[in-house]
């Protein structure tokens, strides 16, 4: 038996379906949406397969800082060596962060789908998003998990499902493609490519699964087949839905599906006030469909009746469940780490003796989670689109990430120049440059229309700057003092520091 | 540099405390593993049974198929299974390498701090 092999380990399709189903969240098909109405026509596509490519050069960096550090820690590690664990623990914070903005966004889009969907109204969206959440809470902390086969078939037939409907939509639209080679002008273009970037959010966290692969060469392939399946799942998904659904409000603006949504859009300054609904162009159409949150409801709706509707609804609770159990479970874990590191209070490590399950750390990330949440649906009570704010601050972060990443890439190159990489980014420091360059330039377009993005980023990077300059040091010298004062249990032990004979 | 001989006597000694920490068994009661223990500055390789929580075997030697491969310097799993070490704060800094689902991890590590709470 050669050192090093694991009895049970994880496959390639088992780390395409978790990188794919972590980034395939119910908020995916809103995001989406919003993306297709900042580009003309029906070239959403370019959008997609540019923020698609970037993703791909940033799971490259990924994919070489993995095979160097292949742990769960991932993220922290990759900085700390290359920086400092000051910086390791300001960006690991800041990744939190994304993982709760998303949370934010998605259990908004999803009370939606099930409020809109199922037509118990009574229900407010909040009871049905807030439910959703104790119910993730609950499964965690007694430590169910969907893993291994079950996983695949889940994410599998989710991608199927998703495809299959959009190419029938595609093949069944009204009209041909609508100028799909010109995306519109390059402001609009390049805000559009930084919401696509959204939408492939967590493909990186196959990272954690390094532990429990042999060949770490598998990462890296299983991030390109990742970010090719989203590519080919969104893009269709964008086509059939604009393709079907913008000749329809061209054709019946006045159906009480259609009638609102084009309120909305003139309410809000995406079309004129004097519009003449009968004459709307193709883009116009797009605007009006662009307002709803849940625009995948009512393209199933309008495709297949009732029966669309219970579809999508299924779809929209695979993607939250297969987005939800993979990242809360993996960031409780982290959090807990934390706290058994001293970085975080010790009440976080707290262990469940009946499930095994680091429940502290799952409640505090819970109740953050629903925290975030309530703040969308409060915000939504004033601005029903303000949960987009939550996509594009989870963007930035990850855009920000991903520049971390590529100059972690670059440094680590020379100060740890003899480290084994099994898997190395060809090319030298080029695709870590360009990734650096291009997210930070994502980054800057973000904040540009989105100021609000880049103050509540400054605040939370300021408070984890303080927490970790100020805090985690005198936790850990209390910690320290407290070991310190127990005699060592190993026999003939030497002090700390002192050479073993080595 | 710890010898083989020395792990074993601290695999000896984490063995006995697991074995007896009741809270540790009932919640590894469902927890049936095979752990290689692997010192990557030294030939010293060990093999951990563990069945329903309870350790049943501790060799030298790699036996069987693992689910579980924890690899670091030899002082290291020594001060480890004496319970003198955090095994969190030097997974965290990269110094102890796993190769096991994230469930193990995190379980590996809930074994130390309930045998020798902080």
């Amino acid at each position: 038996m050669a050192e090093g092999q694991l009895a049970k380990v994880i496959k390639l399709r088992t780390v395409v379906s978790t990188g794919a189903g972590m980034a395939l969240a119910t908020v995916s098909y809103s995001a989406s949406m919003e993306l297709a109405t900042l580009v003309l026509g029906d070239s959403a596509w370019i959008a997609i397969l540019v923020s698609g490519l970037l993703c791909m050069l940033a799971g490259a960096c990924f994919a070489e800082l993995s095979g160097m550090y292949p742990t769960a820690a991932g993220i922290k590690l990759f900085v700390q060596h290359a920086f400092n664990e000051k910086v390791a623990m300001l960006f690991a914070s800041l990744y939190i962060m994304v993982a709760l903005s998303v949370v934010g966004a998605e259990t908004f889009v999803l009370a939606r789908v099930l409020h809109d969907g199922t037509g118990l109204t009574a229900i407010p969206p909040w009871a049905w998003g807030l439910a959703f959440l104790a119910l993730t809470l609950a499964l965690n902390v007694v430590g169910i998990r969907i893993a291994g086969t079950f996983q695949d078939i889940l994410a599998y037939s989710m991608f199927a499902a998703l495809i299959a409907v959009s190419i029938y939509a595609i093949a069944h639209a009204p009209g041909h493609f609508q100028a799909p080679l010109t995306p519109g002008p390059p402001a609009s273009f390049a805000k559009a490519v930084a919401v696509g970037v959204f939408l492939y959010i967590g493909f990186e966290w196959v990272t954690p699964l390094a532990e429990e692969v042999t060949d770490q060469k598998l990462i890296w392939r299983g991030i390109f087949w990742t970010i090719w399946l989203l590519f080919l799942t969104y893009a269709l998904f964008n086509a059939g839905l604009t393709m079907t659904m913008a000749p329809a409000i061209q054709a019946h603006p006045g159906d009480p599906m259609f009638a609102p949504l084009i309120d909305a859009a003139i309410d809000k300054g995406a079309l004129p006030a004097g519009l003449d609904r009968a004459a709307m162009t193709y883009d116009q159409a797009k605007q009006a469909f662009g307002t709803s949150v849940v625009p995948h409801v009512l393209f199933y709706k309008y495709m297949f009746g009732g029966a669309g509707i219970v579809l999508i609804i299924a779809l929209s609770l695979m993607a939250s469940v297969t987005s939800f159990n993979a990242g809360t479970i993996t960031a409780s874990r982290f959090m807990y780490a934390l706290a058994r590191d001293g970085s975080l209070p010790k009440i976080f490590s707290r262990i469940s003796i009946r499930f095994a399950t680091p429940y502290m750390a799952i409640i505090a990330l819970s109740l953050m989670c629903m925290l975030v949440s309530i703040i969308v649906f409060v915000s939504a009570q004033y601005d029903p689109e303000s949960y987009e704010l939550f996509i594009f601050l989870g963007a930035f972060i990850e855009c920000l990430i991903y520049a971390v990443m590529a100059c972690a890439v670059i440094s680590l190159r020379r100060r740890q120049a003899d480290h084994a990489r099994p898997y190395r980014v060809p090319g030298g420091d080029v695709i870590p440059l360009i990734v650096a360059i291009f997210f930070g330039f994502l980054m800057v377009t973000i904040v540009i229309d989105k100021p609000l993005v880049g103050a509540v980023v400054a605040v939370a990077a300021g408070l984890a700057a303080y927490y970790g300059w100020r805090v985690v040091p005198a936790m850990r010298a209390k910690a320290r003092a407290a070991r310190s004062a127990r005699a060592p249990r190993r026999p003939g032990r030497r002090p700390e520091g002192e050479s073993s004979g080595e | 540099m710890a010898t083989q001989q020395e792990i074993s006597e601290a695999l000896a000694d984490f063995r006995n405390q697991c074995n007896e920490n009741v809270r540790l068994r009932k919640m590894q009661r469902d927890w049936t593993k095979v752990l290689h223990l692997i010192a990557e500055d030294n030939d010293s390789r060990h093999t951990m049974t563990v069945v329903a929580g309870e350790t049943t075997k501790v060799e030298e030697g790699l036996i069987g198929m693992p689910d579980i491969i924890v690899t670091t310097r030899s002082e290291t799993l020594c001060d480890m299974f004496w319970g003198d070490l955090n095994p969190a704060q030097k997974y965290l800094s990269g110094e102890l390498k796993l190769k096991a689902s994230q469930e193990d991890v995190m379980r590996l590590d809930a074994i130390n701090l309930i045998i020798w709470p902080d």
